[in-house]
């Protein structure tokens, strides 16, 4: 869907991409993932038709998106704030939308529960509300793949879920996600592939469990009811309210099971572990 | 009948633009508003001087009406979604740049100007007036002049504020000083009148009906206006294609 080779991007003269490769397949819910200023909305508004690249070559859905109607056609960009002019009603906004492209809405405002939010301004939507909303313009066209920046950056966590949770449902449908994201708590729960990006390179790109195991010793944090005991147990420190320690879960959970201590909460190794490892962070 | 996508994206601009009941309120007061061509109109030798006094913009209600509303779309439409972001929706509509810039240029720029010819050779077909075309050409050439000035600004500097102050500070110099220029040039002898003209040819016009003489350096005037307005116009749709946001 995506295809990326030696991208890279000048501005007055600082290069912002440096050589950037990456693949996005048909089916996948990839995430993009790097640090405020890595690149990733530079790299995503190139894809989009918004900025050109200066060397590289980029293919979206088999073409060069700038300015190419082609591409837009059948891909649909959801960026951090709703983007459309504020002082539309959610109304008009979806039927501009659907009159484009030849599609009633009525469905979509009815499966996305938006019928007692038509009358509203754009301006006046809650974070959450102005998401779905763009979700839904993204939805009328029938696309086969949505690029979203940052997507939840301003969404509570309640509305990330949601959010995430309408990626996953449309991409059973058969949509292609690229995902971009800094916030991996919730985004690593349903990306199948990942891109990490760090200071203009990408630093790794494949299957999350690759990542995952690429990082290599896990880190492991623990809330257990006896932190003291466990510390002399099985090592580590203590992080706020977390023990943090590297092993095997299955030796540490024995180790501690074996002194009688109490295991409240573990969490194994996230993305964000496996990206500063493999971004020399 | 599902109409074409293109006519649908031109309808989406268009509504932008125009929203109730903006149509509705400006076509009246611009047909009305050429009451000032009789106010000025008398007969004798008053004649053609008063109809030129009529079409100067500023005392011309309809054409500062339809000069005012040109600038809101470019200003406070076009060039606020390019300083917001919301340009991005709609350079994610499936259409060239190129078909894009086209649109919003004829709803931006031209509309009102259709607006202003049809109400104003409505009034001069309803009243009888033989109003001079010539009058209609000056002001046409004038208008695209001033507006694709104020186009090139507001898609350099990506800015309504900026882009306000600047074309009002650039179109005032050029109408004012201009007018300066030109009458100096008609007092103390027609040095460079072919080029000051071009800066407001109204003086000229003036000068024409007064004195009962014609001045051809006007023509020379009007050739650079529309010179420099189609240089204008290409290079902001040069920019327009060229646009990262």
């Amino acid at each position: 869907m995506i295809f990326i080779e030696n991208l890279t991007k000048n501005f007055g003269g600082k290069e912002v991409l440096k050589g950037v490769s990456f693949e996005v397949k048909k089916g996948s819910i990839t995430g993009f993932i790097g640090p405020n200023g890595a690149g990733k909305t530079t790299t995503i508004k190139i894809i989009s038709g918004l900025i050109r690249k200066t060397r590289g070559v980029v293919k979206v859905l088999g073409e060069d998106p700038w300015d190419n109607p082609k591409v837009h056609e059948k891909m649909s960009v959801i960026f951090t704030n709703l983007v459309y002019p504020q002082e539309n009603t959610v109304e008009e906004y979806l039927k501009d939308i659907g009159r484009i492209y030849g599609t009633d809405i009525t469905e979509l405002v009815d499966e996305f529960k938006l019928r007692p939010h038509l009358k509203k301004k754009l301006s006046q939507l809650s974070s959450g509300l102005a998401q779905r909303v763009q979700l839904v313009a993204s939805l009328i066209k029938n696309p086969e793949l949505i690029i979203a920046d940052e997507p939840t950056a301003n969404l509570d966590p309640p509305a990330r879920i949601e959010f995430y949770e309408e990626v996953k449902k449309l991409n059973k449908q058969g949509v292609t996600f690229f995902i971009s994201s800094h916030i991996l708590s919730e985004l690593e729960k349903i990306i199948t592939d990942v891109v990490f990006i760090n200071e203009g390179k990408v630093t790794f790109q494949g299957k999350v469990e690759k990542a995952l195991k690429e990082a290599e010793e896990e880190e492991i944090l623990l809330v257990v009811n006896d932190p003291e005991k466990a510390i002399k147990i099985i090592g580590g420190k203590i992080e706020g309210s977390y023990i943090k320690v590297k092993g095997k879960v299955r030796d540490i959970v024995d180790r501690l099971d074996d002194a009688g201590v109490e295991i409240i909460s573990l969490r194994r190794s996230s993305l964000d572990d496996a990206f500063k490892k493999l971004s020399n962070i | 009948m599902m109409r074409s996508r293109n006519y649908q994206i031109f309808s989406v601009i268009f509504k932008e633009r125009f929203r109730e009941p903006t149509l509705e309120f400006i076509i009246p007061l611009m047909l009305s508003s050429n009451v000032f061509i009789n106010a000025f109109y008398e007969r004798g030798n008053f004649t053609i001087y008063g109809i030129i006094l009529a079409f100067i913009p500023l005392i011309s209600v309809s054409e500062t009406i339809a000069f005012a509303l040109a600038l809101r779309n470019i200003i406070f439409v076009t060039g606020d979604h390019i300083y917001r972001g919301s340009i991005i929706s709609f350079l994610t509509f499936p259409i060239k740049r190129t078909d894009l810039f086209l649109m919003m240029y004829f709803s931006d720029v031209i509309t009102p100007y259709i607006i202003w010819l049809s109400t104003t050779e409505a009034y001069i077909l309803m009243s009888g007036i033989p109003v001079p075309q010539f009058l209609i050409l000056i002001y046409t050439i004038g208008y695209f002049f001033t507006e694709n000035i104020i186009l090139s600004i507001a898609l350099t500097f990506k800015s309504a504020g900026i882009a306000t102050l600047l074309s009002s500070f650039i179109i005032g110099l050029l109408f004012i000083f201009g007018g300066m220029l030109n009458y100096y040039e008609l007092t103390q002898g027609y040095h460079v009148l072919g080029i000051t003209s071009s800066l407001n040819p109204y003086v000229l016009l003036l000068y024409e009906a007064v004195n009962r003489k014609t001045l051809p350096c006007i023509y020379e005037g009007i050739t650079i206006e529309l010179i420099i307005a189609t240089v204008t116009f290409f290079f902001s749709l040069n920019k327009f294609k060229r646009l990262e946001i």
